[in-house]
């Protein structure tokens, strides 16, 4: 979180997560350049960095493509979250290499312009065996292009965070693709049993994590209905623990009710940086905290603190009989509501 | 996320599971027995009408290739065969000669390295089957190699001398 823009705010645990991250790339490319030097002596060199980076890439989309949603089924992978740009930035880094390897060792020997030769010198799209997977491989690499050079905050601000993450969706196609591009590229020829089950238990983990994961949430976005008064009656105020909230769906989007110092305030539960849920954070420093990169509002007025200027919309709330009642119509951004008191006993109701 | 980005996630991960899988058992039950490879190029059969000069079965890290030489054949030009007692385990294996060994070398030697000097290319040499190949015409004394492309080395050699 800054005022202003930085090539990369750097602190103790993005120095951590990327130093890790590039010690891990490493390793991996050691140990697979010498286990395939010692038992496939048919291998040339080029071959086994080609494969080491391709490899590479594949397993760093699937961590990325991991990610999110086991910090939605389990809290404890939110710090993987904070720094996976950098993740998704590597994961390209590792692709790009693979597929300038791949350019240099098969086409940039002829006559040809090597990237009219990925284009055109495969055009048997009729054909399973022979199918132009290279094609399918270029395409993955220019949406992980894109994602990586919107990946920093200005893009973010600039094209704003629902246009930010549509955008970003574009890597599901990018997966789609390179899952296709190993089918129909190496293991055309690499017949072993045991690539095809690798690859076919990355595709059904990320698919069961996806799936599982939207199914729940699926269920968390169930309206709840108003009353007479056009208020929602979203929970009872001992179901709410201190400094946290309880999530609810009105008038189709997501609230955080908080239950801080004996009051009720009420917010979007969509933080602006990007979209991050803020009823699953917690209240520090008396204020509103996102899970996954901090940012923090005032729970009264949903503005961040001086010198940040994020808002986000507030609604009106009253605590009746131990009920937490919300208006569902937000109110805009920024917008002062006094928080409603928990009159004394009203806690314990529900 | 917004929910209806939450809602496109969905719809999107539904299609990919149905998508997927398909696609992924279509590519692996498409899978060839043999890897498909380019057409073979056409290499012109070679006559010889007279038994071969030399034979010998030569070995060397860890290749072992039939060689037979005729010194005279139809064609008025020493002719090498090779056949390759098992896959030779090396990339894009391409066959040179090269020509005028030093005065009293004789025999059969298999070694790795690097090419001589004044290597000339004879062609490409894969798979079991016997291969013919001309030398360059006039020239019947020299050393054949097989140099491996992709490994940048000579995987096996033999020496010619009457």
């Amino acid at each position: 979180m800054s005022v202003g823009y930085r090539a990369v705010g750097w602190n103790r645990q993005k120095k951590l997560y990327d130093g890790s991250l590039l010690g891990g790339i490493a390793l991996y490319l050691a140990l697979f350049v010498t286990l395939a030097l010692a038992l496939f002596s048919e291998a040339t060199l080029e071959t086994i960095l080609l494969r080491a980076l391709g490899t590479l890439a594949f397993l760093l989309l699937h961590v990325v493509l991991s990610i999110g949603p086991l910090a939605r089924l389990d809290p404890r992978f939110l710090p993987w979250l904070y720094n996976r740009r950098h993740l998704g930035v590597a994961t390209f880094g590792v692709g790009l290499a693979h597929g300038v390897f791949a350019l240099v060792q098969f086409h940039a020997l002829g006559d040809e312009n090597p990237l009219v030769s990925v284009l055109a010198s495969n055009t048997r799209f009729t054909s399973i065996s022979s199918f132009p997977f290279q094609q399918l491989g270029l395409f993955a690499l220019l949406v992980l292009f894109l994602m990586a050079a919107t990946s920093h905050d200005f893009w973010l601000r600039n094209l704003t965070a629902p246009v930010w993450k549509a955008l970003h969706m574009l890597v599901y196609a990018a997966y789609g693709a390179l899952v296709l591009h190993v089918a129909l590229g190496v293991l055309q020829t690499e017949t072993h049993p045991l690539y095809g089950v690798l690859l076919g238990l990355g595709v059904s983990w990320i698919l069961a994590l996806h799936l599982v994961s939207g199914w729940r949430e699926r269920a968390r976005d169930r309206e709840l209905a108003a009353g007479r008064d056009g208020f929602v009656d979203v929970c009872a105020v001992a179901e709410i623990p201190e400094k946290r909230a309880r999530v609810a769906t009105l008038s189709g989007e997501r609230v955080a009710v908080f239950k801080h110092e004996g009051r009720i305030s009420v917010l979007s539960n969509l933080c602006q940086h990007q979209n991050g849920p803020l009823g699953e954070g917690r209240i520090i420093d008396g204020l509103v905290t996102c899970p996954w990169h901090g940012y923090q509002y005032k729970p009264a007025c949903g503005r961040s603190p001086e010198p940040f200027t994020e808002r986000v919309p507030t609604f009106r709330a009253r605590v009746v009989k131990g009920r937490v009642l919300v208006d569902p119509r937000p109110l805009p951004a920024g917008t002062h509501v006094e928080p409603a008191p928990i009159e004394a006993g009203e806690a314990l109701h529900g | 996320m917004i929910r209806a980005l939450r809602v496109r996630h969905r719809a999107v991960f539904l299609v990919l599971a149905a998508l997927l899988p398909a696609g992924l058992a279509v590519a692996l039950g498409s899978r060839r027995s043999v890897p498909p490879s380019p057409a073979p190029v056409e290499i012109p059969e070679i006559a010889v009408s007279s038994t071969p000069l030399r034979t010998a079965l030569v070995g060397g890290a860890g290749v072992a290739v039939l060689a037979r030489f005729w010194d005279r054949t139809e064609s008025a030009a020493a002719v090498l065969e090779l056949r390759a007692e098992r896959d030779l385990g090396a990339p894009d294996v391409l066959l040179y000669w090269a020509p005028a060994p030093r005065a009293g070398e004789t025999g059969a030697t298999g070694s790795a390295g690097s090419l001589p000097e004044g290597s000339v290319l004879l062609g490409p040499f894969v798979g079991t089957s016997p291969r013919r190949f001309h030398l360059p015409e006039g020239q019947d004394r020299g050393l054949v190699a097989l140099y491996s492309l992709g490994h940048q080395r000579v995987i096996w050699s033999w020496e010619i001398a009457p």
